[in-house]
Order: structure tokens, then sequence, then C-alpha cells
């Protein structure tokens, strides 16, 4: 099922247009109060937009604008399930019940519902739960259920929000295996915060900041070639936005950054330098040779990355070795030089 | 802290040991057996189960409406429906009695369709109803809150329609809420005396309820109304206990 979603709500700040192609899963990205979860309760029915459209196929679900009310399909005929952070499984009900939930409402017998429901919970390594009740779970064992009970409905498209994110640091790698599995082949919006989900479980990717889209494209081109500073951040990646200059990016702040432009640029045009922290050499004094790109800044904070420290400034980030630290005897608050040799930049058009 | 919460708890108690000691077991059981004071346990009984379930068919829908929807006007909707906790009884029966009586604003209209309201068994389920009303809409609402609408967001994207989400979801979760609310509302049905009499009158058989056979007892025969005083304090506890178990087993 192909989703076309353009919404907006103004007095969440949210305006925006999603498309998820059919089979196909897109992660949704961004801080918190971008507007991930008001997205995706527009789509599930919970949350009413003040105007837009949205479409599963053919099927409109929702249409309206200021001035009309438009259509409105009602969210438990929208044949869209949504997983949240916690399971919510229905404490009263038995983990099979649960399950059965969604086939018994949409009309079939109990005997036939919690044998459909037998085979879910088979699917997703859950079939000794069937007769707990959900209070007797771990965390990542709800988790199974919920994933069982939302499949089991059939969903035309599948909405997950931060499904690993309330998770212990031993279930999740196992619910990200199952979720990769039961995702191929179904249309799937996941919102998550984690580089790793985007990059195992999601096709494309959609950045959002402030209630927009920023940035919107197959997960190898944004985590590669990012030109939001959100998705720069969560690939790791140094991002400097700015205008371009022959090869050179310039910002509003007086920072200039020589790169190697990916294509001819035109003068003054939108452009972003993008490099990796391992190819920035951090000294305490400028040194003289051969790397052009030169930033003065102030260390803000060190963190451990790999077997290297990652050396943040407010603008960049740098990783070098331990001994190299040792060495250079930086803390934060210190001044330090950052330099970029020219051919590791990459520039382009943003 | 401990010494005024034993203060507390004393004063509630002592009162019921004080009744206890002017008992005369003796003559108890004729006391409470006498005609008069079994129609008023009766008659109280079934006037207060009858209000209960009135406060139900009323209360849910109430609770629902002020817990689930957002309209202009609801803050101060909420305010009257709770009217009836903090206005005297007495004060109720009055009201209750210019709208239904005979001369009230629908006393004509009743009146019409060859009914009288007013000073029969009616208008005691009604007084009990409209003080009791509140103590259920309380605590249903609070359970419904506090439960929130979690649960009812997730049935509907799994496809359950309103009136399944109500059935299979809101109200299993709810149902504690619900039964502590009508144990409430049973219990001051009950005890309801103000409203009952002003608006109903005293006639035995058909509105004296316990409390008002109680209160006529205690000017003629201070015993049987002592007596009668247990009796309404045991059938109370035992109500209590029956939930608190029903409770647990949930």
């Amino acid at each position: 099922m192909k989703l076309h979603a353009q919404l907006s709500l103004p007095e969440r700040s949210v305006d925006l247009t999603l498309a998820v192609e059919a089979g196909r899963t897109l992660a949704l990205l961004g801080p918190n109060g971008a507007g991930k979860s008001t997205a995706l309760a527009s789509i599930a029915g919970l949350l009413r937009p003040l105007s837009g459209l949205i479409t599963l196929d053919e099927r409109t679900l929702f249409s309206g604008n200021d001035s009309s009310s438009g259509e409105w399909v009602p969210p438990h005929s929208r044949g869209v399930a949504l997983l949240a952070q916690e399971a919510r499984l229905f404490p009263h009900l038995s983990v099979l019940d649960n399950v059965a939930f969604g086939p018994r409402s949409a009309g079939m017998p109990r005997g036939r519902a919690r044998e459909l429901a037998r085979e879910w919970l088979a699917q997703v390594d859950a079939e000794e739960f069937a007769d707990r009740r959900p209070a007797a779970l771990s965390g990542g064992q709800a988790q199974r259920v919920a994933i069982a009970r939302a499949l089991a409905t059939e969903p035309q498209l599948l909405l997950l929000d931060e499904p690993l994110s309330a998770l212990d640091v031993e279930s999740a790698p196992a619910i990200r295996q199952l979720l990769r599995r039961v995702l191929k082949d179904r249309s799937t919006i996941l919102v998550t915060h984690d580089i790793l989900d985007a990059v195992l479980l999601a096709d494309d990717v959609a950045v959002l900041e402030s209630g927009m889209v920023v940035e919107q494209g197959p997960t190898s081109r944004v985590l590669t070639r990012p030109t939001s500073g959100f998705a720069a951040r969560i690939a790791g990646l140094n991002l400097v936005r700015g205008t371009a200059y022959g090869t050179t990016v310039s910002t509003s702040a007086g920072l200039r950054i020589e790169g190697l432009p990916e294509e001819a640029l035109g003068e003054g045009q939108a452009a972003v330098a993008v490099f990796s922290p391992n190819a920035v050499g951090v000294y305490r004094e400028a040194p003289s040779g051969s790397p052009r790109n030169v930033v003065r800044g102030t260390v803000t904070d060190l963190e451990p990355h790999g077997h290297q420290v990652r050396v943040h400034t407010a603008y960049l980030s740098a990783d070098i070795t331990p001994a190299a630290l040792a060495e250079l005897a930086i803390g934060p608050g210190d001044e330090v030089v950052f330099t970029i040799k020219a051919s590791e930049v990459a520039v382009y058009a943003a | 802290m401990f010494v005024p919460a034993a203060v507390g708890a004393l004063f509630v108690v002592l009162p019921l040991v004080a009744m206890l000691t002017r008992i005369e077991w003796a003559s108890f059981g004729t006391l409470i057996t006498s005609d008069s004071s079994r129609a008023a346990l009766a008659l109280s009984l079934r006037t207060s189960v009858a209000s209960t379930v009135l406060c139900i068919v009323f209360g849910v829908p109430m609770a629902l409406v002020l817990a689930r929807t957002e309209f202009r006007g609801q803050s101060i909707a909420r305010s009257l429906v709770l009217l009836p906790l903090v206005l005297p009884p007495v004060v109720g029966g009055i009201a209750l009695l210019y709208t239904f009586g005979r001369r009230g604003l629908l006393g004509h209209t009743i009146e019409v369709l060859g009914l009288q309201i007013a000073f029969s068994t009616t208008a005691v389920v009604m007084a009990q109803t409209f003080v009791a009303l509140p103590f259920l809409v309380v605590s249903l609402e609070g359970a419904l809150r506090t439960g929130g609408q979690r649960f009812e967001e997730v049935a509907a994207t799994l496809g359950a329609r309103p009136t399944t989400v109500f059935l299979r979801v809101t109200l299993p979760l709810v149902l504690p809420g619900l039964a502590s609310g009508a144990v409430l509302a049973f219990a001051r049905a009950l005890g309801e005396f103000g409203a009952t009499i002003t608006f109903a009158g005293s006639l035995q058989g058909v509105t004296r309820t316990l409390p008002l056979e109680i209160y006529l007892q205690r000017e003629t025969d201070p015993q049987a109304a002592v007596a009668l005083s247990l009796v309404l304090v045991v059938v109370a506890t035992v109500v209590i206990a029956l939930t608190r178990r029903s409770r647990t087993a949930l």
C-alpha cells in the first residue's frame, strides 16, 4: 500500500508531507518535539489535522481544508496499526486474547480468532506466553506480543513509534531482528532515534525538524550525503551549512570550509560541506603546511568513541586517539585548532 | 502524626461503641423484627438497590462524557453535577418537590400522564438517586481519567468500533472504579434522610425508610431506635466488606 500524507496542524507547528512507497519502510528521524508522533497520530486517525490530505492507495483517509470539513475515516476503519514505545497490552486479557482482539473486532468467531492468534504468536516466537497475563511478561516479551497483535489485524500500513526505546539492551537486538523479518514487504513508518534502526530496518529516511521535513530520501543516500544537521549528527558526520563560493562553503558566522564539490555549484548557492570527524586534525597552535581549512574553537566536551576520543566544539567534532589526547592535554574550555584537508571534505548543494 | 491520626480514628469509632453499650440485647430481637421495623428495612433495601441501578444507568454515561469529551462549559457542567454533594439534603428535597410535586415545574405534565410522584415510593428512589448520583460520577470519572485513553486508542487502531472499545476495553478496566462508585452510591442512598422526608414524606411501608423510622422511634422508643441503628451499621459494614472481597478477586 502506498501512503501519501500531507498534514497541517498549526497549533502544534506541524506542516509536512510524507510518502511511503508500497512495501517500503520509511524511518522518521528528528529531535524531540519535531512532530514525529503528531504525524503518526494523524495518520492513525487519533488526531485530526486542521487541513491536509491522507490517502492509502486510492482510499482517502482524511481530506480537509480550513473552510470545509471534508472527509474523515475513523481510526478503526483505516487499516492502520500503531505500535508504541510501551507494548500497551490489555491488562485484563490473556496474551492470546490480546492478539485475537483485532481479528475478533473484525467479526471473526472466537475460536478462529484464537487459532490465528496462536499462529501469529508463533511468528514472533512467543507461543509459550499464550495463556499468561500481560503483567507476567518482561518488556521484550510484551513487545513481541504487541507486534503479533498489530500484525494479526493484517494492517495495510504499520506505524511504529520508537518500538525499541523502552527495551533494555539485552532484548532490543532480538526485537530488532524480529522487526527486520516481519517488516519486509510491508508498508511501514518507523519513528526512531537510533541510527541502527534506520540502517537495518528502513529503506527510506525522512528527517523532521520543527514540524517540517527537512530532508527525505533513500537511507543510504541520506546517511552518506546528509543535507540537514540532524541527519549529519546521527550519521556521525560534521556538516557545515552555508553558501557556495567556488569550492568554499561560507557560513553566516564567518566559518569557511574548502572542499571538493561533486558538481559545479553556482556562486551564492545554498550548499553544505560534509566531512568525517576522522578527517579532522586537532592542534593547540595552528600548524603551517598543507591542510587548507583551519577552524578555531573551544572544546565543549570529550567522549569515548570506539577506540578513539571524540572532541566536540560548538560546531564541529574530531576523532583522535587517546595517545594524541594525552599529548595535547586538552579539556573542556581549552582553545583548540581544527584542521581539515580539503580533499576530505565533500561539498554539495543543499 | 500518629497522635492526631489516633484521635481521628477514636472520634469515628467511639460513638459506635457508645451506641453498642446502650443496646438492650434481651429485647433486641423483638425490637428489630416489629412490623414497622421490618417494613422500613425492606423498603430501604429495595429503594437503595433501585436508586443504585438508576445511578449506574445515568452516571456511567455522565462520567464518560465528563472524562472523555471536551465541550464548552464542561467545568460548569461538572460543578452542577456535583452540587448535590455539597447541598443540604433538605434543600435537595425542596428542589425536587418544586420540580416533580403536584404544583411543581413538571407537576402538571406528570398529573396529565396520570402519575403522582411526590409522597410515593418513586419519590424515595428519586430523592436517593439525586443525592447518590454524584458519588458514582466522581469515582468513575476518576477511574476513567487515571486509566487514560492509551488502551482505547490501541483498541481503535486494531479495528475495534467505539462500542466494542467500550465493552471490551473501557468497561473492564474501570470495573473496580465502577464497583466502588456503586457501593458509595448505595451507602449514600441507604442513609438518605433529609431529601426523602421533604420530598417523599413518611408513610409506613411506602416512604418510611430505615433512617426515617429510626428518627421517629427515637422520640417514642429510644431502645428501638438504637437497635435499628445497629442494623443499619451492620448492613453498611457487610456492603463494604463484600465489595472489598470482590475487588481483591478482580
